[in-house]
């Protein structure tokens, strides 16, 4: 009967996995969380004004800059190899004001963050099941982007 | 009431009333539907539609443009009218966007190419784009390419309903002199 066992997974290197089979043995290596959302940053990079049919501006480039320093730290995160899916962002999308909206969902909680055309960041939580739903912050650095998404993911 | 515009051909044809050179002004009921229409990249992965929909580019700030369903023949129509054959389009009820949570008024502001067009006014937030969004369901989804037969078929029913309204609009101009 064929097996799979996982060799190993370098803590140095948290997106490779060492598998060894009676067949086989095999080197994978995942895809970064935020793999997807910088392809859609790309899609994003190339919209052109009245993307949405009602006038919309194409995205500004302090805000593409701003998403993808964002990433960046993302990725470079002490966590982000152990709890991928939750890190990744569900959503990522352009505003019509030339920003760009990303999106963090967990357990019907969402965590909205809006990166306006200047390159201005903003939270929204948005906790349907407690009694005041909505909470909103303005002027957010990066590294408060960061502790409110560890805060949201109960990192 | 104005007539139901014929369904047949997908857009609006000579079925229209008028009264004179300017499109009568419609009550919008709660129960009226909306459309919004939604490129795909506003729609989520799970088919729910993304907050982004509802933001506006602030010119005007505080409207969001919308379609009255009951003017259109079909959601497609909505596409067709802003020729869009990729969107997909979203439903939203007047009542929702009046409910006490978003607060926003409906009338109905006719557009010389578009007389189902209608405004949502009021103070528009990100939570007010998040609870529209919430209650907008997907019935037309966006497509991500378009397949050259749908696309021939879009731009010939596009250029028809382009042709009647035209023809639709001869007589009303000629009789508001």
């Amino acid at each position: 009967m064929a097996r799979d066992y996982v060799l190993f997974t370098a803590s140095a290197w948290p997106d490779v996995d060492f598998h060894i089979s009676s067949q086989r043995v095999s080197v994978s290596v995942a895809e970064p969380v935020t793999a997807r959302a910088r392809r859609r940053l790309e899609i994003i990079s190339k919209l052109k004004r009245n993307w949405d049919s009602y006038g919309a501006n194409p995205t500004s480039r302090e805000a593409l800059k701003r998403t993808d320093a964002l990433l960046r730290r993302l990725e470079e995160h002490p966590h982000i190899g152990t709890l991928s899916s939750e890190a990744a962002p569900f959503a990522v999308a352009p505003t019509p004001a030339g920003g760009i909206q990303l999106e963090w969902r967990l357990r019907g909680a969402v965590l909205e963050l809006e990166i306006d055309a200047n390159g201005r960041a903003g939270l929204l939580w948005d906790r349907p099941t407690e009694a005041e739903r909505f909470n909103e912050e303005e002027g957010v650095s990066d590294v408060g982007i960061l502790r409110a998404l560890e805060n949201f993911l109960g990192w | 009431m104005r007539k139901k515009a014929s369904p047949m051909l997908g857009f609006s044809g000579l079925s229209r009333t008028s009264s004179g050179g300017k499109r009568r002004q419609e009550v919008i009921l709660d129960t009226d539907d909306l459309y919004r229409r939604l490129p795909y990249i506003a729609v989520n992965d799970d088919s729910s539609v993304n907050s982004v929909a509802y933001k506006e580019n602030s010119k005007p700030a505080n409207e969001v443009s919308v379609d009255l369903a009951r003017l259109l023949s079909s959601p497609l129509e909505s596409l067709i009218r802003a020729w869009r054959p990729a969107f997909g389009v979203g439903r939203l009820s007047a009542g929702s966007a009046r409910s006490s949570s978003i607060g926003f008024t409906v009338t109905h502001d006719p557009e010389p190419w578009n007389d189902a067009h209608s405004l949502m006014k009021g103070k528009n937030t990100k939570v007010v784009c998040r609870l529209l969004a919430e209650r907008t369901q997907l019935i037309v989804p966006p497509r991500k390419s378009l397949p050259w037969h749908y696309a021939v078929i879009f731009g010939a029913k596009a250029s028809l309903s382009i042709l009647f309204r035209t023809a639709d609009r001869i007589p009303r101009a000629l009789s508001g002199r």
